[in-house]
């Protein structure tokens, strides 16, 4: 059975040099593929005892079924490893022409262990994979290092997974990137790949993917592009991008805090609006494979070149810093693909230092000579400079807020905005349960990839009646109970973002434009392909049981309900100004949303670890044995403490 | 009646407008699935190349373009392509093709290719008169328009800026230039 997928996992040591390959149809039955297969690789090859950086720590590549077919958003590999940010599960997607070029390889999945000697790169062309000498690239910048190996290779054609100057160094939160824009931001993966010495992985794929009902499949997928190509909030993204609906939903909405999550408000949302850039600047437009909205901003502007911009790039530096210089801001999103670093975890930690730099703490004397004062474009990139290349306070704050914060003390970890040692996303979790209960409860330290809250939709709703001055007093309409429901709207979003992930799909496919599009399409989908049949039901089971593995990976690291918190800033604080005036999160019904989301996922409500009877209902008989061995299971209800 | 109907669809011509091209490939899945049944752009009578250089993205659609006077059908060993009497675009006969790669020398787009595993050289067929890749497109980078429409909208494309500069001295009542 090799319909749909690829069919093999190819399993790569650095130390040994040896390659073998291994049959996805091992794993895919009980996991599907993408997150699914990378999590249950991750379990049972990297136990507690497995340091995120040590040499046999596996770095993997993970795409889905549909990765590469001629379904819509069929562009994500899932990159995971043991994170050196949280010392647990640690995963994030990437888009770009990788995935299928790797499926068209030959490969659903890459897994990598060992460390090489010296700097290498793999080559995959089909059949054909070396381990070769990287020493002309080792150094070189994300984009040039692309094109430096496409002339090294003499192949134009090769689809590229790399990491920068800041893995290289093993800077905590470093990215995996791929062509332009292309990254898988978040956990630090890239810095996994550094300490591999691994700079890249050049993949060429010609064969192609068999599929069971071709016909079906390519109709099926055509139902899926026509009802995409009608969905509101798809347009959106097809005709602006990720850039006016930041300034509609997050900006005019409130949604933003400012300076380290100090402020709620700041009056400068209109110098520093995405959509305004846009409108000066934007060449064309760009995106993944087999996408139909193209939903990335092509850029190039004197003096700092080209570049491709999206999403996140958009609102985290300047609303973190203060910055108001659209220039500057420009410069550090090119500057975090090209050096290869996940723009939120570096706003968040210059934040950081401004901050503490704010309040006395540290001084120009702990941060070689450089004032961190709010909004300074040469802090921003001069220390965003130190950072990649680990220079004096640079290096610091390369190893992210808990290592760092122990190095600086002055009890400086009091305003580190992280959790589980992953900084924050920018939400306002001062003001939203949901968004508190996402970032609690996360496996890896941040909130679920964007899940549909309320807040978020209230904004886009105003948009689209054209009403953007309204969407603030919308927000702000706080239902009966905040607390109420958010529980199990969280489940139903962080299942659909992981049936994306698993389904090798971009997962806006299944949230935010997901309307009008049944559940079952994606069971049909992989039916087509595969000629396997399988339901919606049985899919949502399979997700069960990748989100029941990961918190048990996570559990056995030893985590539990304790370490699901966010930091106190914005806990029983009513907020004072902006558009959210009057919002509070309060610890103790937050502590109550906790529980009804361990009730409702069936895992331990005391200690927040999956229980045996679920593990097993899941078929994970060999993960309760496994937790048991380690005592790390909670005790069942009858059994005395 | 045969004769009457060619005419008709020969009419239409695939244009492409690389400047509208955003690189999603969908044009390549589609293309592939329709005609070989698995998800192989490598197989696709339509490519895009991109080139990255520079953190500068460019994507270019190449196909056949349809020539009149064909190359490839002129060089052809074995007689093997001949125009479609439906939509006049060079089919392969499968029977007379012996795969020798004499069309895709000469192809002066590079747009054809050689599919060993079936000993043919395919091209595009134009699905008959309704291309998928351009039904796909979701920038309408791809368009199946009139012949005669081409040259006509072309022209007016590359005169925009004149039109709209003719445009605004024409409402200008006095001192005709006097805006610029």
């Amino acid at each position: 059975m090799s319909d749909l997928y690829a069919g093999s996992i190819l399993l790569i040591d650095l130390s040994t040099k040896q390659v073998s390959k291994e049959p996805t149809s091992s794993f895919s039955r009980q996991f599907l593929g993408g997150r699914g297969i990378n999590g249950k690789l991750l379990y049972d090859r990297v136990p507690p005892e497995v340091d995120a950086l040590d040499p046999q720590s596996l770095l993997l590549f993970g795409t889905g079924p549909l990765s590469g077919t001629a379904c819509p958003g069929s562009s994500r590999i899932d990159v995971m490893a043991k994170s050196p940010m949280t010392g647990l599960i640690g995963f994030a997607s990437i888009g770009g022409h990788a995935a299928a070029e790797l499926k068209f390889a030959g490969y659903d999945h890459i897994a990598i262990t060992g460390k090489a000697d010296q700097p290498v790169y793999i080559s995959v062309n089909n059949d054909e994979v070396q381990i070769k000498d990287a020493s002309s690239i080792w150094g070189k910048d994300t984009y040039t290092a692309q094109t430096l190996l496409r002339q090294e290779l003499g192949d134009p054609e090769l689809k590229v997974l790399c990491i920068g100057p800041a893995g290289e160094n093993v800077v905590r939160y470093a990215t995996v990137q791929s062509g332009l824009g292309h990254g898988a931001g978040r956990t630090g993966t890239g810095a996994v790949m550094g300490s591999k010495k691994l700079k890249a992985i050049a993949i060429r794929g010609t064969k192609g993917l068999k599929l069971a009902n071709a016909g079906e499949f390519l109709a099926k997928s055509e139902e899926v592009r026509s009802k995409l190509l009608q969905n509101r909030t798809a347009l959106e993204w097809k005709n602006y991008g990720t850039a006016r609906i930041t300034d509609e939903s997050l900006t005019h909405a409130g949604q933003l805090l400012v300076a380290n999550f100090q402020r709620s408000a700041w009056d400068r949302e209109k110098d520093v609006s995405p959509y305004a850039f846009q409108k000066k600047h934007l060449l064309r437009k760009a995106g993944c494979f087999g996408c139909p909205l193209q939903c990335m901003d092509v850029y190039h502007l004197p003096g700092i070149g080209g570049g491709v911009v999206s999403c996140m790039l958009y609102f985290g530096m300047p609303w973190a810093t203060m910055l108001t210089d659209m220039d500057i801001w420009y410069e550090s999103a090119i500057l975090c693909q090209r050096q290869g670093i996940d723009v939120v975890s570096l706003s968040d930690m210059l934040a950081w230092a401004m901050e503490l730099y704010q309040r006395g703490i540290i001084t120009t004397k702990d941060t070689d000579g450089i004032p961190m004062e709010w909004g300074s474009g040469k802090a921003i990139l001069e220390m965003s400079h130190k950072i990649v290349h680990r220079e004096g306070f640079g290096d610091v704050l390369a190893d992210g807020p808990v290592l760092a914060a122990q190095r600086i003390g002055r009890g400086s970890q009091e305003f580190a905005m992280h959790v589980k040692g992953l900084p924050l996303t920018n939400y306002p979790y001062n003001s939203s349960a949901g968004y508190a209960l996402s970032a609690a409860v996360s496996p890896r330290g941040d909130t679920q990839k964007g899940s549909p809250l309320p807040e978020l939709v209230a904004g886009w709703e105003n948009l689209y009646a054209g009403e953007a001055a309204t969407a603030a007093e919308k927000a702000q309409e706080a239902p009966t109970d905040p607390y109420k429901g958010r529980a199990a709207t969280l489940i139903e979003a962080q299942d659909n973002v992981a049936l994306a992930d698993c389904l090798g799909i971009c997962k806006w496919l299944t949230t935010e434009f997901a309307e009008g599009m049944p559940s079952g399409w994606w069971a049909e989908l992989y039916s087509a392909g595969t000629g396997l049949s399988t339901s919606p039901e049985a899919m949502l089971e399979a997700i069960k049981r990748v989100i029941d593995l990961e918190r048990a990976y996570d559990c056995r690291e030893g985590l539990t309900r304790e370490q699901d918190r966010i930091p106190k800033r914005f806990l029983n604080t009513v907020v004072s100004e902006g558009p959210r005036k009057g919002g509070l999160v309060e610890e103790d019904k937050l502590e109550g949303l906790k529980s009804e989301y361990y009730a409702l996922r069936d895992w331990d409500v005391a200690t927040g670890i999956p229980t045996r009877q679920t593990l097993e209902r899941r078929g994970l008989r060999d993960v309760a044995d496994d937790l048991e061995r380690r005592h790390r299971l909670p005790k069942a209800p009858d059994e005395p403490a | 009646m045969e004769q009457e109907c060619r005419i008709r669809a020969m009419e239409y011509v695939l244009t492409i407008d690389p400047t509208n091209c955003h690189g999603c490939r969908i044009c390549e899945s589609v293309c592939a699935l329709f005609h070989e049944h698995e998800c192989h752009p490598e197989k696709s009578r339509i490519r895009i190349i991109a080139s990255e250089e520079e953190g500068t993205l460019i994507t270019i659609p190449v196909t056949c373009m349809q020539c009149e006077n064909a190359p490839c059908q002129a060089i052809c060993p074995t007689d093997a392509i001949y125009p479609s009497p439906r939509t006049g675009a060079r089919l392969t006969d499968p029977d007379k093709c012996i795969a020798c790669g004499a069309c895709v020398y000469v192809c002066p787009f590079g747009a054809t290719y050689v599919d060993r595993a079936k000993g043919i050289a395919p091209r595009c067929d134009l699905c008959d008169g309704d291309p998928i890749c351009v039904r796909f497109c979701p920038t309408g980078c791809l368009q199946f328009v009139k012949a005669d429409e081409v040259s006509i909208r072309l022209k007016r494309a590359h005169l925009e800026k004149f039109l709209e500069f003719l445009k605004m001295a024409a409402v200008t009542p006095k001192g005709r230039y006097s805006h610029v």
